[in-house]
């Protein structure tokens, strides 16, 4: 069930009456049941996934409560991890492995056609196929009946099994104790506010909330719907309407001039962040409406004025797993600077692989620990640098070449993480910057998928959308005041509402989050 | 860790809400937001013909068959509809196919700007009481979607259309005040754009697209194509699907409009629609899958091949006919269809 739906509409003032009136001791029974029918409105089928790795993780969770034998608890968490990285790895990464591998095979000069992963299956365990097409896990490619069967992506399987390990590697690590009740732990991992994608909650901080008494009041209520409200305006007024000449762009990039590529190119940076960013805002703020506080997932990121700023702001909660289960046990900062390097690349790479399974998702990993190791390597040099040409002394100016810097950076990473393919984005990247013989007047003239008008807006709502997000994080003072002014706010409520009223596209758009 | 006062300040000093505060602050948003709500309803309600030409004819139009009794004056003659897009809406001449028929038939012209569905159209027309005998079709239905059980609401789109009819207002009110710039005044270009929506209707539906038009005497010249023209290959118009290929479930499009026409005692038949000669190559004879499809329909039969190929002389632009390919293709899909009109003659 999207979030940008009529359905949800009318599913969650539902949900948070039945949460409200259902007793404290059985709220978890009730908020489990609501999370699994959210989650079975895109496909039910997928929901064995999710039993499959809540259960894993709850025995493993209770196994490694009970032993302190080293060995034992190694051999747990290692099953845990097998079994969570092997169903990702089978729907997420088995295609791409053997496309890859086929690729090679032939390169070497066999002809050799390796079956796609379902029809391995199958002819190892016959009938296999029928029964996963059947099941709705496998489907063939509608538009080439010859294609064989592939694996169907669960929505969100990259959020809630990392969400799921993550319960295990605390227990494992000391942090938390086991969750004995199954199912509690269950509604930790299928809370259907953030449970396709994300934010990716910890145990400590969640788990404890949904078994203890909700923490309502009118205020959070009031942050709730506020919050819910902002997200739907960035995500259907904003991203949804720049991804039409996005796709149009990307789609056909021989088409278009440098400028034009420019424009495509900070769209998409946009429109990822108003789609991710807008899903998060509702998803925390049904939380709070639900008395339930969920970690932040984004800060104003395009205002960073470091790549390492960007990943304090950037998909915060991925991040931060990244930092604690991955950066600080290979040994984070505390190891030589070679090692080190290895380090930021390992995270980077694994991070890029979660995202998505194809190169140009592997360059942008790579560019992206680049840029940390180069902020690292150079940074030093070029403060003095800066302080020898006397930019030291104009703090604002520092500051913004430093934002337009980073946000130059991420841009040129967004081409790979947004193209079909390197060899597109390298092409892309060479057009962009060459603007020989480009005219203002290209940018109306051509057509980009949309109407003049709604063009006109593409432009307008990332501008309305940076302006407040700007004076959200750099004026903090400045809007407390404005925004203390009941009338300003209700005209403010009233405005966004209109907005998405009338401005909003309404119709199944998926979040880009949940191809991931 | 909330630190989501950083998306939109929240829970900082002020607002405080209690429960009446709360409800007060709801209840004002609410009632502030039904005003906006209501300006922007009359407005658009008073203002019909402001928007650009192709929403005004496909407002007029639509908005007509639900009002207004278009089949009047056809007695106890037949009442033949034609269902498509803008190429239909430029291309059918109901005055033309009457005297044709030798007063045989009372038509109307259902071709609308960028429609891709006809159903929910000719489902409102027989709702208010407009129900033809014919209906010539030249758009499919939809295909089958996997539906699951647990959804309950699926038509977004359609519902935020219902609810909120003047969506498009600001924008056709910007589009309405630039292009008035060139038309003498926001004023006259009412006035003339009332003048083209009230002659549709006296048309019944028919509409020359003048707006689209640029070459002398509206005649697109025989030289002139498109990088996109294909004269050597055919093009096929697909046979609508019947049953889901998935799962051999009935496709739900299919199943209400065979119902309708089951219960209304219509007769539908998939009618050639036109391209240019240089556009794609001229195909003779009828869609053998389609024909095969359909054979034992009762209720929906197949005319003539899938498109009629016309010189570009008849085009206003690479897209529709002008007048003199209107009247062309309207005495065209005459003769194709003459005998099987008259031999599947309706009770």
């Amino acid at each position: 069930m999207l979030f940008n739906s009529f359905q949800f509409a009318i599913f969650f003032p539902v949900a948070v009456l039945l949460y409200y009136l259902t007793p404290q001791g059985k709220r978890w029974l009730t908020t489990l049941l609501l999370s699994y029918y959210f989650y079975m409105c895109w496909k039910p089928v997928f929901l064995a996934l999710i039993l499959i790795s809540t259960t894993v993780d709850w025995l493993v969770g209770l196994g490694l409560d009970r032993t302190q034998d080293k060995w034992k608890r190694r051999g747990l968490l290692l099953t845990t991890i097998i079994i969570n990285i092997g169903i990702l790895s089978t729907f997420k990464y088995s295609d791409f492995l053997f496309r890859n591998i086929e690729e090679f095979i032939q390169y070497c000069g066999l002809s050799w056609n390796l079956p796609s992963p379902v029809m391995v299956l199958d002819n190892l365990f016959s009938g296999t196929r029928e029964a996963f097409i059947q099941w709705g896990f496998a489907a063939v490619d509608a538009k080439n009946a010859l294609a064989e069967p592939r694996f169907i992506l669960p929505v969100g399987i990259s959020f809630f099994t990392f969400q799921s390990l993550s319960y295990s590697l605390d227990v494992f690590m000391g942090k938390t104790k086991a969750e004995r009740h199954f199912g509690k732990y269950a509604t930790f991992v299928a809370f259907f506010p953030q449970l396709v994608a994300g934010p990716i909650e910890r145990s400590d901080h969640l788990l404890g909330q949904l078994t203890g008494r909700p923490n309502f009041t009118w205020n959070r209520c009031a942050d709730g719907l506020r919050l819910m409200m902002w997200g739907l305006f960035k995500k259907i007024c904003v991203a949804d309407l720049i991804s039409v000449p996005v796709d149009t762009i990307y789609g056909d990039p021989a088409r278009y001039n440098g400028p034009l590529l420019l424009f495509g190119t900070l769209l998409f940076a946009m429109q990822i962040y108003c789609d991710f960013s807008g899903y998060s805002d509702i998803a925390i703020g049904a939380a709070k409406i639900m008395g339930i506080d969920i970690m932040t997932n984004f800060r104003q990121p395009y205002l960073s004025r470091s790549v390492a700023e960007f990943w304090t702001r950037w998909h915060i909660s991925l991040s931060t797993w990244f930092r604690d289960y991955l950066y600080i046990p290979l040994g984070g900062s505390r190891v030589n600077i070679s090692r080190w390097i290895v380090n930021i690349y390992i995270v980077f790479l694994v991070s890029a692989v979660w995202h998505k399974s194809v190169w140009t998702m592997l360059i942008w990993g790579l560019l992206h620990a680049t840029y940390l190791v180069g902020e690292r390597l150079l940074g030093p040099a070029m403060g003095r640098g800066v302080r020898a040409i006397g930019l030291g002394r104009l703090p604002r100016v520092l500051t913004l070449l430093k934002v337009a810097l980073t946000f130059s950076l991420v841009l040129v990473a967004w081409v790979f993480f947004r193209a079909n393919t390197i060899t597109d984005a390298w092409a892309f990247l060479r057009r962009m910057v060459d603007w020989r013989g480009a005219e203002m007047g290209d940018l109306m003239a051509l057509n980009l998928g949309l109407p003049t008008f709604e063009t006109m807006l593409c432009v307008l709502m990332p501008i309305v959308l940076f302006t407040i997000d700007y004076f959200i994080s750099e004026k903090p003072a400045w809007v407390m005041r404005l925004w203390g002014r009941s009338p300003v706010r209700t005209l403010l409520y009233v405005a966004c509402l209109t907005a998405i009223m009338m401005f909003g596209v309404f119709g199944k758009v998926d979040f880009i989050y949940f191809q991931f | 860790m909330d630190d989501s006062s950083k998306a939109i300040p929240s829970s900082a000093p002020p607002p405080q809400y209690d429960r009446r505060r709360f409800l007060k602050r709801m209840a004002w948003v609410l009632l502030l937001f039904m005003a906006v709500y209501g300006g922007l309803y009359a407005a658009n309600a008073a203002l019909p013909y402001v928007g650009e030409g192709a929403s005004v004819v496909y407002n007029t139009k639509v908005e007509h068959v639900r009002r207004a009794k278009i089949f009047e004056k056809a007695g106890d003659r037949r009442k033949l509809v034609i269902f498509g897009n803008s190429k239909m809406l430029s291309g059918f001449v109901p005055e033309l196919w009457d005297e044709l028929s030798g007063g045989e038939f009372y038509s109307y012209n259902l071709g609308l700007p960028n429609a891709s569905k006809f159903i929910p159209v000719l489902e409102a027309m027989v709702a208010s009481g407009n129900i033809p005998t014919e209906v010539f079709i030249t758009i499919p239905w939809e295909r089958s979607k996997d539906h699951n059980p647990l959804v309950f609401v699926e038509n977004d789109k359609e519902i935020i259309n219902q609810i909120v009819p003047f969506r498009n207002f600001f924008r056709d009110l910007a589009i309405f005040a630039n292009r008035s710039r060139h038309k003498g005044g926001m004023k006259k270009l009412y006035g003339e754009t009332e003048m083209y929506a009230r002659k549709v209707i006296e048309d019944r539906g028919y509409h020359f697209i003048i707006g689209q038009s640029i070459h002398p005497n509206h005649e697109l010249p025989d030289d002139k194509t498109l990088p996109a023209d294909q004269p050597g290959r055919w093009t096929l118009r697909g046979a609508p699907e019947k049953t889901n290929p998935v799962d051999g479930s009935p496709n739900e499009h299919y199943q209400r409009l065979s119902n309708l026409l089951a219960r209304h005692k219509i007769k539908a038949y998939f009618v050639p629609s036109y391209f240019r000669t240089t556009e794609w190559k001229p195909k003779p004879g009828r869609d053998p899958e389609l024909v095969e499809r359909f054979k034992d329909d009762p209720n929906i039969g197949v005319i003539g091949p899938d498109y009629f190929s016309l010189p570009n002389r008849l085009f206003s632009d690479f897209v529709h006919v002008n007048e003199k390919g209107a009247r062309e293709y309207t005495r065209m899909l005459w003769e194709e269809s003459k005998a099987t009109l008259r031999r599947d003659r309706a009770p």
